[in-house]
């Protein structure tokens, strides 16, 4: 196992390294300058560039960025606030974001399982009919037009806060009244997620009550209740967490929409405003965060895989006995 | 006359499908006597099957049962509720399916699956239960039972897995036991051992046994009685003896003749001809009188009852009513019976 999470940790090493390269490539040969304003003379310009490093070749630039890399430097931002590191920049909107992101899942996750069960268990009655639509509407609907029907509904029953809170200890502002402040963008992701996980829950269940192991744990004499939560439940899950790792990375790098649309000062919102401005190395730092993610999480969705199917966990392991 | 464990009467099962009612079993009776092998046999779609799901209470929801009773110890299972029923399933009735590929949890351990049985049904501590399902996996004839107890099924072969999941049909030592094809997924030499391993269970045990089966040469080797199920009905009912050395049912001659024998070299192998009945619309009489060559005008029109050949045996067609003309049975298969008979009598 330790080989296997060490061959993958290497394997992930190396996609990022690919990633940033390309991602320099990229911002580095894309016109424009963080220097566009008119107000600023050619050789004002010159001389500020020539402070940043701008001036050299892309791949003396791309050496010295790497440099940096290797000691975790990030670089500085140009323009969003001047001769600020990147890391510090972007640790507090990449929290917002995952705390957003974590809550949303968790929360469509949850009920999403909770409907697809009850659609499964009551196939071609009401609760499966509620599910189908719930799902329709969940995956069809994009998610800033669920924004905006919330916002309608906030403003007939305002019951929750519509202002972005900050957690600010200082001030007397807890984490939890964060969280309450970013009720509406949480539940407009949310909806999403309910929509596909409770659809992949039915399906599953569906097939996993139509299998010869559910009938032998009935023949058995366990009652339904038994047979459900510890035989049907486990093999429905399974699926169930391979689709819940990328829903994660689609719910933080999607997100995008949802934090505009309530102003939550997330990561989505600073590499929009970094890409604007062409500040660099936000953009840069803020995508290598995105994807480091990715990868992350599809590791851990592996070794979540493993532990709940005994047959892929094995097989992995015994490659590495 | 040994005890009647499991009486079945008039057992009536129908299924809800797009195209109408069909007709899965039709009135089907017959008794289960305290540790006897009654095989059912007959060909895919005959209900056997069907009327064993009917006696664990396991049918799918789609499934009627238009009439009948299932009687265990003097309850008629079939009016029971689905939480009454479970109950008496692993600890009254067990069952083993027919495809041990599929019928193991494949996320639980092995040991899991023996002792969740034993704590559910006997009410065993995880010590106790831990202790009998080692017991268990070395009675079924599997070797290191320590390690086999932490393993997942998908490190077992086929036949292993069949002999785990008759483990767990045994563990709580049930007084009837469906075998429901039990070797048809399995090679020919695992099915040998799976069955030797049936009948020596059965014997140690004293467990009753309903095996189903479509394999006539499996049903000589393991049972005392038969029945041979055709298009939902019991057409013939007897010991051993008497369906194999005396059979008295068309359909029963059908199957014994399609046998293949070794001596039988260079003569083509018998089948019967035509296929079974639809079951949305079964016959208005016998429903093998169309694929039979020795039917009459009485089998188009009216259901033969069950007619009584000796105390033990008894078939229904049409040619055993008294007024029936007398047929002799194909020469061919009179040829097999003896020499099986002269076979046997050496024995």
């Amino acid at each position: 196992m330790a080989r296997y999470i060490g061959k993958r940790v290497l394997q992930m090493a190396l996609t990022l390294f690919l990633i940033m390269t390309v991602l320099f490539i990229l911002l580095k040969v894309t016109p424009g300058s963080p220097f566009t304003n008119p107000r600023i003379s050619a050789e004002t310009r010159a001389i500020l560039e020539a402070k940043y490093g701008l001036d050299k070749p892309i791949l003396v630039q791309y050496v010295i960025y790497l440099g940096k890399l290797a000691q975790f430097d990030f670089g500085e931002s140009i323009i969003i606030i001047k001769n600020f590191p990147v890391t510090k920049m972007i640790f507090e909107p990449l929290a917002i974001t995952i705390r957003l992101g974590l809550i949303a899942l968790a929360l469509g996750t949850s009920i999403g399982i909770f409907l697809g069960a009850l659609a499964a268990l009551n196939r071609n009655k009401f609760w499966d009919h509620f599910n189908t639509i719930i799902a329709v509407i969940g995956v069809s609907v994009p998610s800033f037009v669920i924004a905006t029907i919330l916002l309608l509904l906030r403003k007939e029953f305002p019951i929750v806060p519509i202002i972005f809170n900050k957690a600010d200890p200082a001030k007397g502002i807890s984490l939890l009244s964060e969280i309450h402040s970013m009720t509406l963008p949480i539940l407009s992701l949310t909806f999403g997620v309910v929509a596909t996980i409770s659809r992949y829950m039915r399906t599953e269940l569906v097939e996993v009550y139509n299998s010869d192991y559910i009938l032998l744990a009935r023949a058995k004499g366990l009652n339904k209740r038994q047979v459900f939560t510890k035989h049907a439940l486990r093999n429905a899950l399974i699926p169930i967490i391979t689709v819940m790792g990328p829903m994660l990375v689609a719910l933080i790098t999607g997100s995008t929409v949802v934090e505009r649309f309530f102003g939550v000062p997330g990561l989505a919102l600073l590499t929009i405003k970094s890409i604007n401005v062409k500040d660099t190395f936000v953009t840069l730092g803020a995508e290598l965060l995105y994807s480091a993610m990715f990868v992350v999480t599809m590791l851990f969705v592996d070794i979540a895989y493993g532990i709940v199917d005994p047959r892929i966990r094995l097989i992995g392991g015994s490659k590495n006995d | 006359m040994k005890d009647i464990v499991l009486s079945v009467r008039n057992l009536t099962v129908s299924f809800k499908t797009h195209g109408g009612l069909v007709q899965a079993v039709r009135n089907v009776s017959f008794d289960l006597q305290q540790g006897e092998t009654l095989a059912i046999v007959g060909e895919s779609g005959s209900g056997k099957s069907v009327t064993s799901k009917a006696i664990m209470g396991l049918l799918t929801p789609n499934a009627i049962i238009e009439k009948g009773e299932i009687i265990y110890n003097d309850v008629n299972l079939v009016t029971l509720n689905e939480s009454k029923y479970s109950k008496y399933r692993g600890a009254d009735l067990a069952m083993v399916f027919q495809d041990p590929m599929t019928s193991l949890n494949p996320v639980m351990t092995i040991g899991e699956q023996i002792t969740e049985s034993l704590m559910n049904n006997l009410n065993f501590t995880k010590e106790q239960a831990k202790a009998r399902s080692l017991e268990l996996i070395s009675l079924v004839g599997i070797d290191n039972p320590d390690k086999r107890y932490k393993q997942y099924p998908h490190q077992f072969s086929g036949g292993m897995r069949q002999r785990i999941v008759i483990a767990i049909a045994l563990s709580c030592n049930p007084k009837i036991l469906i075998c429901d094809e039990p070797t048809t997924a399995l090679d020919v030499t695992t099915q040998a051992q799976i069955l030797e391993l049936i009948k020596n269970l059965q014997k140690q045990l004293g467990v009753s046994v309903i095996f189903i089966t479509h394999d006539l040469g499996v049903v000589a080797n393991m049972s005392d009685r038969v029945a041979v199920m055709y298009a939902g009905k019991i057409v013939e009912i007897g010991t051993v003896e008497d369906v194999y050395y005396d059979p008295k049912h068309p359909y029963t001659w059908g199957l014994l003749a399609s046998i293949p024998a070794f001596q039988a070299k260079g003569v083509e192998l018998y089948a019967i001809p035509g296929a079974p009945p639809q079951m949305i619309n079964p016959p208005k009489g016998d429903a093998f009188a169309l694929r039979s060559d020795w039917s009459m005008k009485v089998d188009f029109e009216y259901q033969p009852p069950m007619f009584k050949v000796s105390e033990t045996h008894y078939a229904s067609t049409w040619l055993l009513h008294p007024k029936a003309p007398k047929v002799e049975r194909p020469a061919q298969l009179q040829e097999r019976i003896n020499q099986l008979m002269h076979k046997g009598g050496k024995a």
